[in-house]
């Protein structure tokens, strides 16, 4: 992610009217990995490269793809309703990444549960509020 | 347990309240899981959701299949008949999704207890699950159709049980006549 501030990710909006193409499914797997247009910038499509990526390993440790998927997320920032797009496409992962990833003790860390009276857990402090 | 991961890292994916994380997270996931058949995982994202009334009617389904699957369903039932029983003991103390469904988990439930009391040979625990239970509160039609084929069932073993027991005394009754057909020199008087 060095080169972050020169990554642009293709509006998938766009793209679409672009390729004609009225029947998509999921984005990410259809969504090619570099746009090359010549309408649009050359944009690279980050969350298909850390999907087909982290594909390889969701079943066996999801909290480690759940890493890759934040990174995403970093596109949120872009313009013209594209950063909107990254978020979807992030939410997108993680469903996937909850639903493809083993059952076990694991899974219920990845998800969460709740306390022997029923109640859940509530966090009250998280290091992620560090980081910002 | 505690907090999952993909909580606390809610602040990273841009959801900043649990009601964001639950519409675009967790709701749409349990669907999804509840399409690929992963039923129990379904079920536990329904219910850190809250969305109760779904978890107790996906349960009810869910049980109804198991108990009709020959072989009782395996390891899978087993762990969903935990959770199920786990989720119904909360649900009760906290009086989340009251009703008829709730109800019929409950019964589905004591079904299962039923079945596998029989299963053991625990007959007797088997009729007073069955009795006390099941027929002891209104059912609708579908449960008492079970419970009645279920008891009339229990009630059959019970009886073939219990004659089982009446020829094995036999042996056991301490007169001359019993002794002679044991293998044992040193009773045969």
């Amino acid at each position: 992610m060095v080169y972050y501030a020169h990554l642009l990710v293709p509006s998938h909006r766009t793209l679409r009217l672009v390729s004609n193409d009225h029947v998509w499914g999921a984005v990410t797997k259809t969504t090619p990995l570099v746009s090359l247009s010549s309408s649009l910038p050359p944009a690279l499509s980050l969350s298909t490269l850390i999907w087909r990526y982290m594909r390889q390993f969701v079943r066996l440790d999801a909290k480690e793809a759940l890493q890759y998927v934040y990174t995403v997320t970093l596109g949120a920032d872009q313009p013209g309703g594209i950063g909107r797009e990254q978020l979807e496409l992030a939410w997108d992962l993680v469903r996937r990444v909850i639903v493809l990833a083993n059952a076990g003790p694991a899974w219920d860390e990845l998800v969460g549960g709740f306390r022997a009276d029923g109640m859940r857990f509530v966090c009250l402090f998280s290091f992620i509020t560090l980081y910002y | 347990m505690q907090t999952g991961v993909i909580e606390q890292a809610a602040p990273l994916l841009k959801l900043h309240d649990a009601q964001e994380l639950n519409a675009e997270v967790f709701v749409p996931a349990a669907r999804q899981a509840e399409e690929s058949d992963r039923v129990l995982q379904a079920i536990k994202l329904y219910n850190l959701a809250g969305e109760y009334t779904t978890v107790i009617s996906s349960l009810a389904t869910a049980l109804g299949t198991t108990l009709a699957a020959p072989g009782g369903g395996g390891e899978r039932a087993r762990s969903l008949e935990a959770a199920a029983n786990e989720i119904i003991r909360h649900y009760e103390r906290m009086g989340r999704a009251p009703g008829r469904v709730r109800d019929a988990v409950v019964k589905l439930l004591r079904v299962r207890e039923a079945l596998d009391a029989k299963a053991e040979g625990r007959v007797d625990r088997a009729l007073e699950v069955s009795f006390y239970d099941l027929t002891s509160t209104q059912l609708d039609d579908e449960c008492r159709s079970w419970s009645q084929r279920t008891l009339s069932h229990s009630m059959a073993t019970w009886r073939r049980s219990i004659d089982v027991q009446r020829n094995s005394r036999n042996c056991m009754i301490p007169c001359s006549a019993t002794y002679t057909r044991t293998s044992h020199s040193r009773w045969t008087p």
